[in-house]
């Protein structure tokens, strides 16, 4: 019986399971290293300020996302958002294949600011004589929820009042008032019966 | 024996999926990639505010043509010939590109009077200089490859390709494109390939 844990070359199955556990810490702890850290750092300097500082690692961004209705965002996106998303996307594109590099520096008497991109992190830094703030986001994590929002998008604007704004300014540009009438009417319409979820959307 | 080969190579595969879990993603560095420089200086000794903003032609490239705001739309910006660029409306600035380009290097325009104004095309640039008569005036000093220009001007006849002109100039060298001096100020713009100002 007790061959069963315990192999003839002397591989006992509790070593095995404690040398896997070792391999998977160690490549756990590796992708966590290599997403890195969201860091969020606020420092009012004045008496009652606010002094916020936290940091996450950026491996959990996305699970968190992938338990985030997309529909739910969608419901909440304002049209800009909606609009300006194609100009986020090909911005982060451009971003991930950035050296270590400057894009902003401001150094005035009172203020400074600084925005970067290092090890594959966007890092913005202001420092405006009072107060500071400093926040470091990788790309990946930026990455994991532009893909989701850019998901949610397909519901945007898919009840309620929202609905009728959004498709309205849609459609303005291309149709007549009549038309437009018209067609938001339809497009309300199926707002009340929102579409069936994309696959492979949460 | 076995064992012996079997935990080193455990180690070293380990190390080997950490260390590439660990590396850098994405694709290569693009360092050889043009950016556009922009400096200003604003004041002078302590009090001075000085701006750098390095931006990556690559990416002002694939970024203005998504931006579709007012009259920028895919890459290209619309004039309102019939409004607020009606006085545009009579000049055809292609027919005075195309024969700047044909002529021979030369000053075309020099205005002397209280503002010293002069235009010129030079070893394939369109040179503008203007310098404010009274002293610590203004110096301007644009210097635009012919190329740029061309692609700026070649969309239609109402609007001017921004996202060719982007591309165009990635396309040519290095080169200060524009310096503004004043008094309290100091402007100057250029492409390199360098990825930090100087």
């Amino acid at each position: 019986m007790l061959n069963i844990f315990r192999s003839e070359r002397g591989f006992s199955v509790s070593g095995g399971m404690l040398a896997a556990t070792g391999v998977c810490a160690i490549l756990a702890a590796s992708f966590v290293y290599s997403e890195g850290l969201i860091r969020v750092s606020v420092h009012e300097n004045r008496p009652g300020g606010d002094n916020i500082r936290f940091a996450i690692p950026g491996a959990i961004v996305p699970v968190v996302m992938a338990f985030v209705p997309a529909r739910e965002i969608g419901r909440h996106m304002p049209a800009e958002a909606r609009q300006h998303l194609p100009v986020v996307q090909a911005a982060l594109g451009e971003l991930k294949k950035l050296p270590d590099c400057t894009l902003v520096s401001v150094e005035g008497r009172d203020e400074q600011v600084r925005i970067q991109v290092r090890d594959a992190q966007f890092i913005v830094d202001v420092h405006d004589g009072t107060d500071e703030v400093h926040l470091t986001l990788p790309l990946s994590s930026v990455e994991s929820v532009l893909s989701k929002v850019t998901a949610a998008a397909a519901y945007a604007g898919t009840d309620g009042e929202e609905t009728s704004h959004s498709w309205s300014s849609t459609w303005r540009h291309s149709c007549s008032r009549q038309a437009a009438s018209d067609a938001t009417w339809e497009e309300d319409d199926n707002g009340a019966n929102p579409k069936e979820e994309p696959a492979g959307v949460l | 024996m076995k064992r012996l080969i079997a935990v080193p190579g455990i180690l070293i595969l380990t190390g080997s999926l950490a260390l590439a879990a660990a590396a850098p993603k994405g694709t290569p560095k693009t360092s050889s990639d043009k950016w556009l420089h922009v400096r200003v200086e604003d004041g002078s000794g302590g009090d001075a505010e000085r701006v750098h903003v390095n931006v990556p032609l690559s990416l002002a490239e694939s970024v203005i043509p998504a931006i579709n705001v007012d009259s920028l739309r895919n890459g290209k910006v619309h004039l309102d010939m019939n409004g607020e660029d009606s006085h545009l409306q009579d000049v055809d600035l292609r027919k005075i590109l195309t024969a700047l380009r044909d002529t021979k290097d030369g000053n075309f325009v020099t205005v002397e009077g209280k503002d010293n104004i002069q235009v010129a095309k030079q070893a394939g640039f369109l040179i503008a200089k203007i310098r404010e008569g009274k002293e610590g005036g203004t110096r301007v000093d644009a210097k635009i490859p012919f190329q740029v220009v061309d692609a700026l001007l070649s969309g239609d006849t109402n609007e001017l390709n921004l996202a060719a002109a982007i591309h165009a100039l990635g396309e040519h060298g290095d080169g200060v494109l524009v310096t503004v001096d004043d008094e309290k100020s100091k402007v100057r713009i250029w492409v390199d390939s360098k990825n930090e100002s100087e």
